[in-house]
């Protein structure tokens, strides 16, 4: 089921594009208990450091919206296959993730929808993962 | 923002197993290690490769504790979170929103440690100011040590030398019993000397170039800052854990004092980080 970008629109609004900071945890800046898709044309693909970086082109009701799309730490998608050619300028990607906390067009990508339908994982860790581990295992 | 916006579908979760996660498995069961007590060598115990929750998450010792501190955490806070986490009365409540919770709490108590220059500094430090790092940039000494990365902790003769996969950078830590230079300029990671007192591996820091402590929070530190590390080894896992104690009476009154934990990790191999050469460098 693809979300249509105008109902995602009048949830985040179109603030300006903010640039991400270095690691940070994803609670300080998106609101986890919100989700949204995006759905864009890949303009710029960045396995960087400290995250991955997508940026987007993406149809708003006719208009063009920059999107952002931040996922994991680098060394930590290398270890697990990324290469940094999982997409490319022109590409149609879906992220699935969390939007930010002041609205901005900025989402924090846990899923990534390929063009060929593949699903990547692109975070570091699965926050739901850690739902039972709240104290220490004796 | 009260809408929300959720697939419906099951999403399908690529898993990769790491090659090194069944060695990591069975050095987490061979316990107990021990190793700083079959050593007379006071160095030796911190030796080797060093990974956090990320690098290590298969390992079920972390917390949710330790994820939201991932970067390290204030002393304080941890214990608050812990101590959150450990109420039952607190198990229907999402993690992170505790973690958040915790983290306006101790906020809120060091935002009253600031001076005027800090405050300036902390508004000043708006995520459009910091955009180096989006050119492969490395940032400074404080998120530096408090890195989510795995580092291997190596003898350069008498000396240590940190190899951080983060950025790749060095940093030697000089253990010869000499002080700081008289005359040096400010660096990114300043100039470390340390020494070994009871088990606990202490490094002095200073000389370090006015950067971010925090990218959360925004605060940030000027030249005069100086930091002492206080290293352990533990057991029951292996681990390391350090106290980072921050001063800088430019920006901060008191103490500002951060811990952080990475587990031992010899199966860990450092990923090169060629950020400034893969493609889609900006």
């Amino acid at each position: 089921m693809r979300i249509p970008f105008s109902l995602l629109a009048l949830t985040v609004g179109t603030l300006s594009l903010a640039p991400v900071t270095a690691h940070h945890s994803p609670a300080m800046l998106y609101d986890l208990s919100q989700e949204i898709i995006v759905t864009g044309v890949v303009t710029r693909y960045v396995l960087g450091n400290p995250h991955i970086r997508i940026y987007l082109d993406v149809d708003n009701e006719g208009a063009t919206e920059a999107w952002l799309a931040e996922g994991g730490s680098r060394t930590r998608l290398v270890r697990v296959g990324w290469t940094g050619e999982e997409v490319a300028p022109g590409d149609e990607v879906t992220i699935r993730g969390h939007p930010t906390r002041d609205g901005s067009n900025v989402v924090h990508m846990e899923y990534l929808t390929l063009p060929d339908g593949r699903e990547l994982f692109a975070e570091d860790i699965r926050a739901e993962d850690f739902n039972d581990r709240r104290r220490r295992r004796e | 923002m009260t809408m929300r916006i959720a697939m419906s579908h099951r999403p399908i979760r690529v898993f990769f197993l790491p090659r090194w996660a069944p060695a990591l498995a069975c050095v987490a069961l061979a316990l107990p290690l021990g190793a700083s007590a079959q050593s007379d060598d006071a160095i030796e115990p911190f030796l080797g490769t060093w990974s956090g929750v990320f690098t290590a998450q298969e390992l079920d010792w972390w917390t949710a504790a330790d994820i939201a501190c991932f970067v390290g955490c204030p002393r304080d806070m941890y214990e608050h979170l812990s101590a959150l986490l450990a109420d039952p009365a607190n198990d229907s409540v999402p993690w992170f929103a505790l973690a958040a919770q915790s983290n306006e709490a101790w906020y809120a108590e060091f935002e009253a440690q600031m001076t005027e220059t800090g405050l300036q500094v902390r508004a000043d430090n708006t995520p459009e100011s910091d955009p180096k790092f989006l050119n492969c940039q490395p940032y400074g000494f404080v998120r530096q040590a408090t890195n989510p990365l795995p580092m291997e902790i190596v003898r350069d003769g008498e000396n240590l030398l940190i190899r951080y996969e983060e950025w790749a950078l060095l940093r030697p830590i000089y253990m010869d019993g000499r002080d700081h230079p008289e005359h040096r300029t400010h660096t990114l990671l300043g100039h470390s000397i340390g020494r070994v007192e009871d088990g606990v591996l202490i490094v002095e820091t200073e000389r370090v170039t006015s950067d971010r402590i925090s990218d959360e929070t925004r605060i940030g530190h000027s030249e005069e800052l100086t930091a002492i590390e206080r290293y352990t080894v533990l057991d029951d896992p292996r681990r390391l854990e350090v106290t980072l104690t921050l001063e800088d009476p430019l920006t901060f009154t008191g103490q500002l004092v951060v811990t952080k934990t990475w587990l031992y990790t010899p199966e860990v191999e450092l990923v090169q980080d060629t950020c400034f050469q893969q493609p889609g460098k900006p």
